[in-house]
């Protein structure tokens, strides 16, 4: 439901659990219209653990809402110091009244951070890897920087967005990470969304739920389709990135406009098209990235494997171009 | 010959700047598979480049001269994770090609 009048603004709830395992309930109910003149974010009254993609995502809907005109308040804003820490007040334009430290020592996430160039990317990418900590896990860092980079870049070619990808990050570890050390990553824009970026190439994709479907698909791209993508595009990055998470039992997450696709961490998986829902509609894209820092197999031998589920190639076609390629 | 130096982001081992990919591409790369000259593209220094930056870099090159590629470029110095990349670029391009040119091929005999 969009409201419109002063009287009654918007409410986006943000529950005690803000994750992305519970994102169906919760982003059904969020009002991210910027068609009104007020919104309030409602943190849960007795405390909210929130993942970086709702930050992202809260974020990059405060800087749009705001150029619209709309007046951001907040309630309950001392249940939220895990989200003022990522610098969430600046990007609503709030000030929650409670004193913080920005970043500890400590701590290992990547605060918010707004990347519109290639310049704004390549600083992003120096500073993601002491922030998290990771200096001593070079292999741990690759698999990082690259999910960094392809969801980042896929804003910025595809989604015409004016205030770029905003981008936050978090280490987890111990009881909250189930035993487990794992980095989720959430990036977030307002641009035109899938669909609108897909239309033009795919017009027989009717709404946002056939475009978030279509988009995970290998080899689709927002660019002129050809038999191999682009000169510029291949279509692979979300491919890449849904194995990552994939690989270690961890979710990857894509929703725009008004519907989300989000995979199965179940042992026997659904297919692509049970796993996506309606969400109320969000004027951009959202992505969620977890993966986990202990893989089976080494990064190397997982950009080997995706790429062979990439190309689907025949034995003999793949044993010509490794015996012709030359390597020195 | 011309070597083309593929360069990390600063502070990383990563090559990720498909700006950077795309210059390389029209500026060095297809003009000198334009003249038939000998390319290398020295990866040295980088531990991942990111699919979407080698398909920038070499894929337009495979899908223009195919097979020509294989003896008119060298990789050097492509860490492990590097040359997975190269390789599932060739194929998935050199696979299109081939489609495309049967699907051409269908086309003409009907």
């Amino acid at each position: 439901m969009h409201y419109s009048s002063s009287l009654v603004p918007n409410v986006i709830f943000i529950p005690n659990s803000a994750t992305i395992r519970g994102a169906k309930s919760f982003l059904a109910a969020a009002d991210w219209s910027t068609a009104t003149d007020a919104a309030v974010v409602r943190f849960h009254p007795k405390w909210c653990h929130m993942q970086p993609w709702i930050i992202a995502a809260l974020a990059a809907w405060g800087v749009a809402a705001r150029r619209a005109g709309v007046a951001i308040s907040v309630e309950n804003p001392e249940r939220a110091a895990y989200a003022w820490r990522f610098g969430l007040a600046e990007y609503l334009g709030v000030d929650p009244g409670i004193q913080l430290r920005e970043h500890e020592e400590a701590g290992r996430f990547v605060p918010l951070r707004t990347v519109r160039t290639r310049d704004d990317l390549g600083e992003l990418m120096a500073a993601v890897v002491p922030l998290l900590h990771l200096a001593d896990e070079p292999e741990q860092a690759r698999a990082v920087h690259y999910v960094l980079s392809e969801m980042v870049r896929n804003v910025l070619e595809h989604s015409g967005s004016k205030d770029g990808a905003v981008v936050c990050a978090q280490y987890y570890t111990g009881k909250r990470a189930g035993g487990r050390r794992y980095v989720s990553i959430g990036v977030a824009d307002t641009g035109r969304g899938i669909h609108k970026s897909l239309l033009h190439n795919y017009p027989e994709l009717a709404d946002d739920r056939d475009a978030v479907l279509h988009a995970i698909r290998p080899g689709i791209t927002g660019a002129v389709p050809g038999v191999y993508g682009t000169p510029n595009n291949a279509g692979a990055g979300l491919f890449y990135t849904r194995r990552l998470a994939e690989a270690s039992d961890a979710y990857f997450a894509v929703g725009s406009g008004g519907a989300m696709f989000r995979t199965s961490t179940a042992d026997k998986r659904p297919a692509d098209d049970k796993l996506a829902f309606p969400i109320a509609p969000y004027p951009g894209t959202i992505v969620n990235v977890d993966f986990a820092l202990e893989q089976d197999v080494a990064f190397d031998d997982f950009l080997a494997l995706t790429g062979r589920a990439f190309t689907q190639l025949d034995e003999g076609m793949r044993e010509k171009v490794h015996d012709r390629l030359r390597f020195t | 010959m011309i070597v083309i130096n593929v360069s990390p982001v600063p502070g990383t081992t990563l090559a990720e700047n498909k700006d950077e990919a795309k210059r390389l591409r029209q500026k060095e790369l297809l003009p000198a598979l334009e003249r038939r000259e000998h390319v290398v593209v020295d990866f040295e220094g980088i531990q991942t480049a990111t699919q979407s930056f080698v398909h920038a870099l070499i894929a337009d090159a495979v899908q223009r001269y195919g097979d020509e590629v294989f003896d008119l470029v060298e990789f050097r110095n492509c860490a492990p994770g590097v040359q997975h990349i190269v390789r599932t670029v060739f194929e998935y391009t050199l696979l299109a090609k081939a489609n495309a040119a049967r699907a051409s091929a269908d086309r003409d005999g009907d």
